[in-house]
């Protein structure tokens, strides 16, 4: 079998390998681009090749009945996990269009001595933290609310919009409980996070143990929690799977950054929007469900706004000062 | 003189400092470079992950993901910048998806054929065919030039590595392994007809 193939096969092979290199360079890759892009025939030879390097691909993934082919280490690398694409970690997230603030506030004190009333609420842009009286703390984040109610046989905290991290003191005889929505949080010592959005509830676990139970119309369960987990829990009671997140991220806002992981935009900016001075309006459907991953810094919110209208291609109206605008670019309007 | 975002702005000087100018040029180089560059980032990332949404998450990603440090980055081959940290989040795909792969085909080689949407119809139901034509190819490679391809493409080594094992000079390699890749691509499409 001679091994002389025709010259544009030998070319295309040689941009295939450069396409395909991890370590590829810029100069490269666009000089593979401009070849392939210059005839059918270019293309033609490089799609050739690409089918074959794609048949390796996939028979390297085989498990058995390799020809010759020792798997080596090389291949196998499992430390780096790039979630970019992975499944959006809150199942039940849903559409944030307004954000409802029901302030009731029942039940009076029937005990005197431990009884404990009071509720929270913090400003846009505004992080709080609390200690109550059984030593707890609470650290509000922006634009969120609590009610606390303590019994003399339990501790039970309503939140009612935003998000809060608990860091539960310890009280076998008290069981501190956080409602949300449909769902419920029951602890006895230990740090968790309770996020309230439109339709349901985030809870994510950072250490010790928890019980959520969520009951509605839809359905209910009751879960465990370990520590590094997160579980959504829907209004209408259906509750999601646990998975395990990357709690320092998603307890980040404390420091002031915001982080997103294939977001729908309409949630990203729900939640910005608890920390922007300037109020975000999404003025198009269309662009509500861009996903959405990178990190915000709370200060810079608008900047980096302006990054993402470019990165998505959006337009960001910034005129009018106390609110931006993001907006779907007119097609018919040329790129700058 | 350029204008500084009000929101970057401090009211206490009326003197635009060095470094948030050069923010500011930094942010225009960012989106320019972005514009310029963004139908080559996924016409490549297109070709290494095989689906175009993919290709402009990664692209979109890469910028931001750049833009969110950008008062820490220097004014100088920022296309290249770009282009490297889009090129590494398609290394990690690729790493993750692989290793997704490699987990389902614990099960079962069907189930590995089939579980990943990311493939075509067309793709999945020519799979188990060209499985065989790539073994049958491979085998008619003289020695040297297979056992350069395999570890290069199959157990993932680098060309330098690959040298230091066989004995021969790096360009050597390079060369077997071009051949190699020249040759089946000619021959695997030729029998893909007849198939």
């Amino acid at each position: 079998m001679s091994l002389i193939p025709n010259p544009k096969d030998r070319i295309a092979a040689g941009y295939a390998l450069d396409l395909n290199d991890s370590n590829a360079t810029l100069d490269r890759v666009e000089e593979a681009l401009a070849w392939i892009n210059h005839s059918p025939e270019n293309r033609h030879a490089f799609e050739r090749t690409q089918r074959f390097l794609d048949a390796c691909d996939r028979l390297s993934e085989m498990p058995d009945d390799k020809p010759r082919i020792v798997r080596s280490s090389g291949v196998l690398i499992r430390s780096f996990y790039y979630p970019l694409l992975a499944a959006s970690i809150a199942i039940f997230m849903l559409t944030v269009t307004v954000m409802t603030i029901s302030f009731f506030y029942k039940r009076q004190s029937e005990e005197g001595g431990v009884a404990f009333h009071d509720q929270y609420a913090t400003n846009v842009g505004e992080l709080r933290t609390l200690v109550l009286p059984d030593g707890s703390s609470v650290v509000l984040g922006g634009s969120s609310a609590i009610s606390v109610n303590y019994q003399k046989n339990e501790r039970r905290i309503h939140l009612m919009q935003g998000e809060a991290l608990f860091a539960v003191a310890k009280d076998r005889a008290r069981p501190f409980s956080v409602k949300s929505g449909n769902g419920l949080v029951t602890a006895r010592g230990t740090e968790f996070q309770v996020k309230r959005e439109t339709k349901n509830t985030v809870v994510t676990l950072v250490h010790g143990f928890v019980d959520v139970t969520s009951k509605g119309h839809a359905g209910e369960g009751l879960t465990h929690l370990k520590p590094g987990m997160q579980i959504g829990l829907a209004d209408d009671g259906k509750m999601g799977q646990p998975k395990y997140v990357d709690v320092s991220r998603v307890i980040d806002w404390r420091n002031g950054l915001l982080h997103f992981e294939d977001t729908p935009l309409s949630l990203v900016v729900a939640d910005l929007n608890r920390y922007s001075k300037r109020a975000i309006i999404v003025e198009n459907q269309n662009i509500e469900n861009i996903r959405v991953t990178g990190s915000v810094k709370i200060e810079t919110i608008g900047d980096w706004l302006r990054g993402l209208a470019t990165a998505f291609d959006i337009e960001i109206d910034q005129s009018n000062p106390t609110v931006i605008q993001l907006r779907a670019r007119n097609v018919s309007r040329p790129l700058a | 003189m350029a204008q500084v975002p009000d929101d970057d702005c401090k009211e206490t000087s009326k003197v635009v400092s060095i470094s948030a100018l050069a923010a500011v040029s930094m942010a225009t180089t960012l989106e320019e470079t972005f514009r310029e560059k963004r139908d080559t980032l996924v016409q490549y990332l297109r070709f290494r992950i095989g689906s175009e949404g993919d290709a402009q998450d990664i692209a979109q990603a890469a910028f931001l993901r750049l833009w969110e440090k950008r008062d820490r980055l220097h004014d100088k081959n920022i296309d290249s910048l770009l282009f490297v940290t889009a090129r590494n989040i398609a290394n990690d795909m690729l790493r993750s998806r692989k290793r997704s792969r490699d987990w389902t085909a614990e099960a079962s080689i069907s189930s590995s054929e089939f579980s990943d949407d990311s493939e075509s119809p067309e793709r999945i139901v020519t799979g188990r065919n060209s499985l065989a034509i790539v073994r049958v190819i491979l085998a008619e490679l003289p020695d040297k030039c297979r056992t350069a391809f395999v570890n290069y493409k199959f157990n993932g080594l680098e060309y330098e590595e690959i040298a230091r094992s066989m004995g021969i000079t790096e360009s050597m390699v390079r060369k077997h392994v071009l051949r190699a890749v020249a040759h089946c691509a000619a021959r695997f499409s030729e029998m893909e007809e007849w198939v």
